[in-house]
């Protein structure tokens, strides 16, 4: 690569990294992970630099690339990596409710199908149109309404049920 | 969370916190050139199967420059191709006894075998060997046993050595191979065809005009550098056809012909034939050229491969030409039958085509269908059999009470450019 493409590929790593470290973090729930999504991707698209100056957007590939590598590794997980038993958590409650929300959240997203929890985050965190989301997923507009509608309706499912579960806790407090 | 701007905003709560660990430019950038590299050897990897799966189906398939025969050296006057097979060395000297004794040439010397096998399938012993004459003069003759002596070798064709740099096979063809000296086999499959083709040569196939194509086998059929070959009595050498093919030493590689070259005669009491090289032609006759003091005489037929082309009617000796008949004029007329049934009648040109008649009616019914093969008998053999030219085949089924036939003829009569006619062995009359 020649020193000046070098040069872009770098400076569009430091002004990307924390808006895709955000995005990967709601996808894999894991900081640590999230890093290892971002720097993956980030890697793929400073290989192809020179050809992607030529062609696309190269947001819209990082979006794509991003998307593909966090379906990949978790295709593959479910082939290799296979829990054989359940954690049995304890409802551990914060005693802020922010942090209780926030908690509640993530486990919600944990709990969605890779597919639509990526949906989700790209039409309601990064606020994509369901045009660009449909390109990011690599699916037709209809998929991304129906992907997002679902994690959506499942989202609220749950939140319902934990509203239920406050008020039966404060009515007992 | 009851809309969509409460999701969002919960999102961008949950991912606020999530901060970049230090050095994050570097290890990008250090997994980037990781991934450069892996995709490198990858795709080096990849060009590499290709090529050799490539090259593999390339060897595989027989795709590749067309092999070449390359001539062994010649030994002196003589053919410098190694011997096939084991070489019997009791049978080269049987061999050499028998052609020392044999008319005026012997002894000879420097005698060395190019065949010299016992216990063949269809001729038992089988010699060729070249040597020098009491003259000094190259030669190569051919020996077969004698099967009404108890198998003992007869010298069956002396000739001069042929060029050792440009010949790439050797062969005899004659019905005088497995009796005495000179005496046509009673077998009705008693011509046989020897050939010996140089080293590098796979495999030898001897065809004959005379046997329809159905008739022939499997003609890629594996041989080795020596074919023995029987044939109808009727065949000849210039009714045979000797082909040379090699192949490459790669699986599924085509066989690819290096020679085709006409059959060679030459035993003792066989028919000579005598080139002669087309001169002038009109739709009845052709003039031909062919050397002086030859047994050309009027009557004797003239041949290709195909089959016959005419009768000698006149000849200059003191030009070396002979005036042919061409078999469809009607100066020609002559003797005939069906080769195999045997039907007897007469050929006669009409002109413009060709005719067999005479076919006999009565009580015994002869039936000629169309594609049966009408034979002339050769004046120059000891019978009607030896050596019968094909001059044409039926071109429809004859009817039951008649006796006559339309033929076509077997030779393209307009594209001659080379015809043998056939003599006397003595050079006398036929």
């Amino acid at each position: 690569m020649h020193s000046q493409d070098d040069e872009e590929a770098t400076a569009f790593v430091k002004a990307s990294y924390g808006r895709l470290l955000r995005e990967a973090f709601l996808l894999c729930g894991d900081a640590g992970r999230a890093e290892d999504l971002v720097q993956t991707t980030l890697a793929k698209t400073v290989v192809v630099w020179s050809r992607l100056q030529r062609s696309e957007g190269i947001d819209n590939y990082v979006q794509r690339t991003l998307i593909n590598t966090y379906l990949s590794a978790r295709r593959r997980r479910a082939w290799w990596e296979q829990p054989f038993s359940r954690l049995v958590e304890s409802q551990a409650r914060d005693e802020y409710v922010g942090v209780e929300q926030r908690d509640w959240l993530r486990r919600a997203l944990d709990a969605l199908p890779a597919r639509q929890r990526a949906a989700v985050v790209l039409r309601f965190y990064a606020d994509l149109s369901e045009q660009d989301a449909a390109r990011a997923l690599g699916c037709s507009v209809g998929t991304v309404k129906s992907l997002s509608s679902r994690g959506l309706r499942t989202l609220r499912q749950r939140w319902v049920g934990v509203d239920a579960t406050t008020e039966h806790e404060v009515r007992y407090a | 969370m009851h809309s969509q701007i409460e999701l969002r905003d919960r999102l961008a709560a949950l991912a606020e916190p999530v901060k970049p660990v230090e050095d994050y430019e570097d290890k990008v950038m250090r997994r980037s050139r990781r991934l450069r590299w892996r995709r490198r050897m990858t795709a080096g990897a990849a060009a590499a199967v290709c090529v050799a799966v490539l090259v593999t189906m390339f060897r595989v398939v027989g795709v590749g420059s067309s092999p070449q025969l390359a001539a062994p050296p010649p030994d002196g006057p003589f053919l410098g191709w190694s011997a096939v097979g084991d070489v019997d060395a009791s049978l080269v000297r049987e061999a050499t006894d028998v052609w020392d004794s044999a008319g005026t040439g012997g002894p000879h010397t420097a005698v060395r075998a190019l065949v010299a096998t016992r216990n063949h399938q269809q001729l038992h012993s089988i010699a060729v060997l070249q040597g020098y004459d009491k003259q000094g003069v190259a030669r190569l003759a051919f020996f077969t046993s004698d099967a009404s002596a108890a198998k003992a070798l007869r010298l069956r064709a002396d000739r001069p050595a042929p060029d050792p740099v440009t010949t790439q096979v050797i062969s005899l063809v004659s019905p005088r191979l497995t009796g005495p000296v000179g005496v046509v086999s009673t077998d009705g499959w008693g011509t046989y065809a020897i050939a010996v083709a140089m080293p590098g040569v796979t495999a030898v196939r001897v065809s004959n005009t005379v046997i329809d194509d159905e008739m022939i086998g499997e003609p890629n059929a594996q041989t080795s550098r020596l074919i023995v070959k029987g044939f109808p009595l009727n065949a000849t050498a210039q009714t045979t056809t000797v082909s040379g093919f090699i192949k490459p030493n790669r699986p599924l590689a085509k066989m690819t012909k290096v020679f085709e070259v006409p059959g060679d005669g030459g035993a003792d009491d066989d028919a000579r034939a005598v080139p002669g090289k087309v001169l002038t032609k009109t739709g009845q006759q052709i003039v031909v050229a062919f050397q002086q003091n030859q047994a050309v005489r009027r009557g004797q037929l003239a041949v290709v491969t195909k089959g016959l082309v005419g009768r000698v009617t006149a000849i200059d000796v003191t030009r070396g030409e002979a005036t042919i008949d061409l078999v469809t004029s009607t100066g020609f007329a002559g003797p005939a039958h069906t080769d195999i049934s045997d039907v007897p009648g007469s050929v006669r040109g009409t002109g413009t085509s060709l005719v067999m008649e005479r076919i006999p009616t009565g009580e015994k019914v002869y039936t000629v269908t169309a594609g049966n093969r009408v034979l002339v008998p050769d004046p120059c053999q000891p019978n009607d059999q030896v050596g019968a030219v094909t001059v044409g085949r039926a071109s429809s089924d004859k009817a039951a009470e008649a006796s006559s036939v339309e033929l076509a003829p077997t030779v393209d009569l307009t594209h001659l450019r080379e015809v043998s006619i056939m003599t006397s062995p003595t050079g006398g009359d036929c």
